[in-house]
């Protein structure tokens, strides 16, 4: 709470961090570890050392590698630093507190970055130049370059990891009992698998289609047949094995978080959505490893599109259903800290917030109602975009939304308690009240700050 | 004993290790950003330059200015994350506050960076010809490249001054005048000094041998040193301030670098003669270092006090709050994982007995708190549908929920807990017994008075389809005839059913009947209201 809020109109904070962060995950997965994977494991994997065949393999690598190169150092890097931006200003409390929990992690990993960047482009640059009999150090450089990408994912995994499965932390408060927390190592796999899921195709995909070497096609989708399919398996594997290692209270969300209340009661339908895109993933598996060129071409465009929506899915799960936390056994979704509530149920949110003070407005009771409701429900619900509260509080009285604010998070297992006293609970319900009545007019969407002066008793 | 445990009043590194690790991360990162800035607006200056210019056939000097733009944008990049990371943990609250204050344009960096990252590179590799097309993606991807480092440094001034953080926040998010000029200040000055930078790399590394345009990149080193002095001055006197000895003897090395700088520039172009690689570089790298250390302790300055005010007003609200936390409820699901929500019961228990109570009845404890009382649901009946139907939509007027956050296992799991326990979806009870005479004067009053809101096959009406809440329908919900006989006896408070004890008990035990067949489907009750 010692932070000012900010939050995104219409499209809301979730979406806007998920977004920047699915970017990245395909990026920085799928293309730096995976594709430029996929470049090393040609160049080690090549049995022919001259020929045309060999031309066609080399010509083949470089525009894969220069592909990827640009993806990764422009769009990839950037959305990761995004994801780190976005939090900054959208969960300044959660990501404060997690980059002093992992402190030394997260320094190490910016050292492995810089590590990583300058080996991809040494080997970017030296790459025409390693060929012939010193080709061995370009082998060497491209499995160093994937060990230290695949080792940037060892670690902000356990981070990741850590906000689902928060482990003994709570209340050992060590770094290692935040780190190798339960969910760690199935996520790693999972995140793995991914990685050269996505790579395999965009691998082969780069073959069939801006590529016209016949020549090499059939080995190339024959070698990336297998990587997809087994990374696939390890992919499906370690989700299993990660479900089972979340606690129940979170994965009894699990499929609302995909279905919404929109077709919540339609489940079928999810599980069918999913069979199918896997029967799409295997196909082009199968397709691949028997060198089917034609039908890679047909496969590759909706495979590639069929499991970013899976990570997509995946993301989108993970993020909702550790709600009510930020921080499991620490911190509610809302900044709020588990302690916090009971003693801000007594001693009040606004005279404990640095910043509604600060607010330039008249403090009123609809202000101070605005700003509780931004606080406490904002990282979640927008007013007039998506998870519209307005919505939620349709067709209530004030004393019903008043009632049911004090029940929220025993209902819906993914909500945070309202951290206030009894008087702060009116007058956050009577602001929804008004709002809903469309008798308050929003000067701000993003601070949340009401038009004062224009609405009515 | 209990306390918050606020993870902010951790420090992982220890204040001595902090502040060098945060200068020379910097450094590195900005002496990249300085780079890549500086030969983005050499290479599109040039290409200007050229494309329209006086010569005959373009040189290409553009595309040489251009050429590393590639690794130095990667390599700033990469090193940004250092001192991101440092100045987070180290200068938290007031580095995250400028973030927050300056959203949603902080957050516009990120596509900034990548659309004058692609845009740039393309001029950088673009085929000859298509001039026009060129200047346009050369002018747009420098524009938004140069929006960064604006942004970047308002963030900073406003990171070093919280005293101005409420004035900003007042003004709706525009600099204060003051601070305005400062920024400006300093944004022009980080320019000066990419372009001293850039010019300064390219006139050893890209220029090589060209003498032609080793002169002009000296040209260049000396207007941009020049134009630094002026807004160097500015920029000192917009520090509103004199700063302390120390500083300011840091501050002159700089100075005097810069001027040594300058005359070797000078006296080069003076003499014709080649600057060489060694003094020059040594010279640069002492006017970026005591610059850097001018600024970050300027900073350190402001900013040390107010992070041991705000550490002391962290544990001020600590010791504050953690009595209460001892003496107050228990925290609400303050465990690592709320409760399950599977189990029929519990969801039961979660969601429903809060208002209906653990037995149906209404009198659940926050009951007393809605304008319309919970229904007692033991004593209601209702067909699975139905009460899909009301599980899914609530019922608008009333607070009972939408639970359209169950999925249907969840919410048939709960519809097979209320059959079971609560008995709502029983067959319904068997009708009372009335004598004719009293069967047949409740008839007569329902069509008389009843019909109006609940209508002739009980319905509902166009009139009480307005109502806040409409009337049930009657052939859907059904009730036990004590039920019944009490809500007619007593009205339904919060809703328009009035009270109608004034009848006789006689009476209302044949409405009671009429209700209870209605719901049971009863055609003659139905067929005769039609007439």
């Amino acid at each position: 709470m010692q932070f000012p809020i900010y939050h995104i109109p219409f499209a809301g904070d979730g979406m806007t961090i998920g977004f920047n962060a699915v970017v990245h995950v395909v990026l920085s997965h799928g293309i730096a570890i995976g594709a430029l994977g996929m470049v090393v494991l040609s160049d080690w994997i090549d049995q022919a050392e001259s020929g045309r065949t060999a031309e066609a393999w080399e010509s083949y690598r470089k525009s894969l590698l220069k592909f990827c190169v640009l993806v990764v150092t422009t769009a990839g890097a950037i959305t990761g630093v995004g994801i780190w931006f976005t939090t900054t200003t959208l969960a300044p409390r959660g990501i404060a507190s997690m980059l002093r929990i992992f402190f030394w992690a997260w320094f190490v990993e910016w050292i492995v970055f810089v590590l990583e960047l300058v080996g991809l482009l040494v080997l970017y640059f030296l790459w025409d130049r390693l060929a012939g009999d010193r080709r061995r150090y370009r082998r060497l450089l491209g499995l160093g370059y994937v060990l230290l990408s695949g080792f940037t994912a060892v670690i902000i995994t356990g981070i990741i990891a850590f906000m689902l499965t928060s482990g003994s932390w709570p209340s050992e408060r060590s770094f290692w009992s935040a780190f190798l927390n339960p969910s760690y190592l199935p996520h790693l796999f999972t995140r793995l698998g991914l990685a050269f899921v996505i790579g395999s195709m965009v691998a082969t995909g780069f073959a069939v289609l801006a590529r016209r070497d016949a020549i090499m096609q059939r080995d190339a989708l024959r070698l990336f047949g297998i990587v997809l399919g087994l990374s696939f398996l390890v992919f499906c594997g370690s989700l299993l094995a990660y479900y089972r290692s979340v606690p129940l209270g979170f994965t009894d969300s699990v499929m609302f978080s995909v279905l919404t209340s929109h077709l919540s009661q339609l489940p079928l339908l999810l599980i069918l959505a999913n069979l199918a895109g896997a029967a799409v993933v295997i196909a082009l598996a199968v397709a691949a490893y028997r060198g089917s060129i034609r039908w890679s071409r047909l496969l590759v465009v909706p495979a590639l599109a069929v499991f970013i929506g899976f990570v997509v899915e995946f993301e989108r799960i993970r993020e909702f259903i550790r709600g009510p936390y930020l921080m499991p056994g620490y911190m509610w979704v809302n900044g709020v800290l588990v302690s916090e509530t009971p003693a801000l149920m007594q001693a009040g949110m606004l005279d404990n917030h640095p910043w509604y003070q600060r607010q330039p407005v008249q403090h009123d009771a609809l202000t101070a109602g605005a700003f509780l409701f931004s606080q406490n429900c904002s990282a979640c619900h927008t007013i007039g975009g998506l998870n519209d509260i307005r919505r939620q509080v349709r067709g209530r009285s004030e004393n019903g939304i008043y009632a049911i604010i004090n029940h929220t998070h025993e209902m819906a297992g993914f909500m945070p308690p309202f951290s206030g006293t009894e008087p702060e609970r009116r007058a956050m319900a009577r602001f929804l009240y008004l709002l809903e009545q469309g008798r308050v007019e929003m000067e701000s969407y993003a601070r949340h700050m009401p038009r004062v002066g224009r609405s009515g008793p | 004993m209990s306390g918050l445990f606020d993870v902010l009043l951790d420090q992982p590194i220890p204040e001595a290790l902090f502040r060098p690790l945060l200068f020379f991360s910097f450094m590195l990162h900005f002496f990249f950003v300085l780079l890549t800035v500086g030969s983005a607006i050499l290479g599109v200056t040039f290409y200007v330059w050229e494309q329209w210019g006086p010569h005959e056939r373009p040189r290409g000097w553009d595309r040489d200015f251009l050429s590393l733009f590639f690794v130095h944008k990667s390599l700033a990049v990469v090193f940004g994350v250092g001192p991101l990371l440092l100045m987070q943990v180290g200068n938290t609250i007031p580095f995250m506050t400028a973030a927050s204050l300056f959203s949603p344009l902080w957050l516009l960096i990120i596509v900034l960076l990548i659309a004058s990252f692609l845009l740039l590179e393309w001029v950088a590799v673009r085929p000859s010809g298509q001039r026009w097309r060129f200047l346009l993606v050369g002018l747009a991807g420098l524009t938004m490249l140069l929006a960064v480092p604006g942004i970047f440094v308002a963030v900073l001034s406003v990171t070093e001054r919280p005293a101005t953080w409420d004035e900003f926040l007042a003004l709706g998010g525009r600099l204060p005048r003051e601070l305005g000029w400062h920024w400006l200040m300093r944004y022009l000055h980080v320019l000066g000094t990419a372009i001293l930078f850039a010019a300064a790399f390219h006139y050893f590394k890209t220029a090589e041998e060209d003498q032609h345009r080793r002169r002009i990149l000296a040209a260049w080193m000396a207007g941009s040193i020049a134009a630094q002095f002026a807004l160097g001055l500015a920029l000192f006197a917009s520090l509103g301030r004199m700063p302390q000895f120390l500083i300011l003897f840091v501050l002159m090395v700089g100075v005097l670098a810069a001027s040594g700088l300058m005359a070797l520039v000078f006296r080069g172009q003076a003499s014709r003669r080649q600057l060489s690689a060694g003094p020059v570089l040594w010279l640069l790298f002492l006017i970026l270092t005591p610059m850097l250390l001018t600024r970050q302790m300027l900073r350190d300055a402001v900013l040390i006090p107010v992070n041991r005010q705000l550490e002391q007003n962290a544990a001020d609200y600590e010791r504050r709050l953690s009595p209460l936390m001892a003496t107050g409820m228990t925290s609400p699901a303050g465990l690592h994982q709320p409760t399950p929500l599977i189990e029929p019961g519990i969801i039961y228990m979660h969601s429903c007995a809060i208002c209906h109570s653990a037995v149906g009845n209404g009198l659940g404890k926050a009951a007393s708190e809605l304008d319309v009382p919970p229904e007692d649901i033991a004593a209601m009946r209702m067909s699975d549908q139905t009460l899909r139907r009301i599980l899914l939509e609530g019922i608008p007027g009333t607070s009972m929920p939408r639970f359209g956050f169950y999925t249907a296992g969840q919410l048939e799991g709960v519809i097979a807990f209320l059959r079971g326990n609560i008995g709502l979806l029983a067959a319904p009870a068997p009708a009372p017994t009335t004598a004719p005479a009293d069967s047949a004067r409740g008839l007569t009053v329902f069509y008389q008075t009843c019909t109006v809101c609940h209508g002739p096959d009980g319905r509902g009406t166009a009139l009480s389809a307005g109502f806040s809440p409409p009337p049930p329908d009657l052939t859907l919900i059904g009730f036990t005839p004590s039920r019944a006989f009490e809500v007619i006896s007593r009205g339904y408070p919060g809703t328009m059913m009035p009270s109608f004890a004034e009848l006789p008990e006689s009476t209302r035990w044949g409405l009671v009947q009429v209700v209870s067949e209605l719901y049971q489907g009863n055609e003659q009750v139905r067929g005769r209201s039609r007439q």
